[in-house]
């Protein structure tokens, strides 16, 4: 069996169980901390993605879920219409007065150096500084567009 | 000088000239005692030291002493030792050092990056100040020693014993230091390896990127540590508290 490539990462926020499982469900919370400022909507299971103008990037939908503690989504980016869907887990474990959120992002058929693991790094630390401080984040988001 | 090489080739005669460095002239009993070796032992090894002419001896009665004689040493550090403390050498040594580490830059074994709302005046304080690192610091809420070139950073457990200690190799203000990682943690005998943090401004944001360079086998666990150091001081420069482990 082949393994293909994975992108894994964990960090630490200052937050309840409750607040981190919403703001990754929630998908009026997307726009406070994604990288780019995407806005997400929800219909039933199917979540999606666009761009400050609109233009849709990203489908995803729910594949499991487990309240507070995991949550496993499709990854189906519109730019790569013709490779199979990608996995997305989050899990959420409480350590003390915070949480632990790892962050999984399997069957990937590109690698994830080339941008997709620096997505990630962007988007997690915009939802960590909006749950710790209440201000949205957008790492990267302005400053990116500007280099493009 | 073969001679003086196979001598010190043994931790028992440098046990005895360490001997005779603190009591100059002890009997064969003397030693014998010292060492909790057999008088045959001792014997054996005095014959070697002496035809190495590390030690000469004196005969006063019934009793032979011996005596250090540090000339065939002296010849040897000048010979062997001081040439390459020369400040030439030296400088060639830390060109080859800093070469090889140049080489290694592309492909560290552990590296992270994480994006801080703060300013690039306030991460550099957090990076290269003791007492904010010990304010955001996971496991340790002391840290003793400023980083500066060739200084050492100690980071302190509540049970007051040093748990890291890191000494500066590379300083370029508000954008690089490179440190050595000493992993005291793991015991005396776990090996050093050395970590690079580059920071980056990028508008109202630092990107702070951390890599971990010759780690060992068994050592995957770092990880998690600059995990969760880099997310407390995130944490702390963005809202002034830290994320410190459960203790």
């Amino acid at each position: 069996m082949t393994e293909k490539p994975k992108f894994m990462m964990q960090t630490y926020i200052r937050c309840t169980q409750d607040a981190l499982w919403d703001a990754l469900r929630d998908a009026d919370a997307f726009q406070h901390y994604d990288f780019l400022e995407q806005r997400a909507k929800r219909e039933g299971d199917n979540v999606t993605y666009m761009m400050p103008d609109g233009t849709v990037t990203l489908h995803a939908r729910d594949l499991e879920v487990v309240p507070k503690t995991r949550l496993v989504t499709s990854f189906e980016p519109t730019w790569a219409p013709d490779d199979p869907p990608s996995r997305i887990t989050y899990e959420i474990a409480v350590e003390g007065d915070f949480c632990c959120l790892t962050v999984l992002h399997e069957d990937l058929t590109n690698d994830p150096s080339d941008g997709t693991g620096d997505g990630w790094v962007r988007s997690i630390a915009g939802l960590k500084t909006w749950l710790e401080t209440g201000k949205p984040a957008h790492f990267g988001g302005a400053y990116l567009m500007e280099q493009m | 000088m073969d001679q003086i090489f196979k001598a010190l080739n043994d931790p028992t005669r440098r046990a005895i000239l360490d001997t005779l460095r603190q009591q100059d002239g002890q009997s064969l009993s003397d030693l014998e005692a010292k060492l909790t070796l057999t008088r045959f032992g001792v014997m054996k090894h005095l014959r070697v030291l002496e035809s190495a002419d590390l030690i000469g001896t004196r005969k006063v009665g019934r009793f032979k002493y011996h005596y250090l004689n540090a000339l065939p040493m002296q010849a040897l550090m000048d010979r062997w030792v001081a040439p390459f403390l020369q400040p030439q050498a030296r400088a060639l040594s830390e060109l080859k050092t800093n070469l090889e580490r140049e080489t290694r830059m592309g492909k560290p074994d552990f590296m992270m990056q994480i994006f801080i709302r703060c300013t690039l005046d306030a991460l550099w304080r957090a990076l290269t100040q003791a007492d904010e690192m010990g304010r955001y610091h996971f496991a340790c809420n002391v840290v003793r020693g400023n980083v500066a070139i060739g200084a050492a950073t100690a980071f302190i457990q509540p049970n007051g014993d040093a748990m890291l200690r890191q000494v500066t190799t590379e300083l370029d203000p508000k954008s690089r230091i490179a440190m050595t990682f000493e992993p005291l943690f793991m015991g005396p005998a776990a090996p050093p390896s050395h970590m690079v943090y580059l920071i980056d401004e990028q508008g109202e944001t630092c990107k702070l990127t951390i890599q971990h360079y010759d780690m060992a086998l068994g050592q995957d666990g770092f990880a998690e540590g600059w995990a969760r150091l880099a997310v407390s001081l995130k944490t702390y420069l963005e809202t002034g508290n830290a994320l410190k482990a459960a203790m």
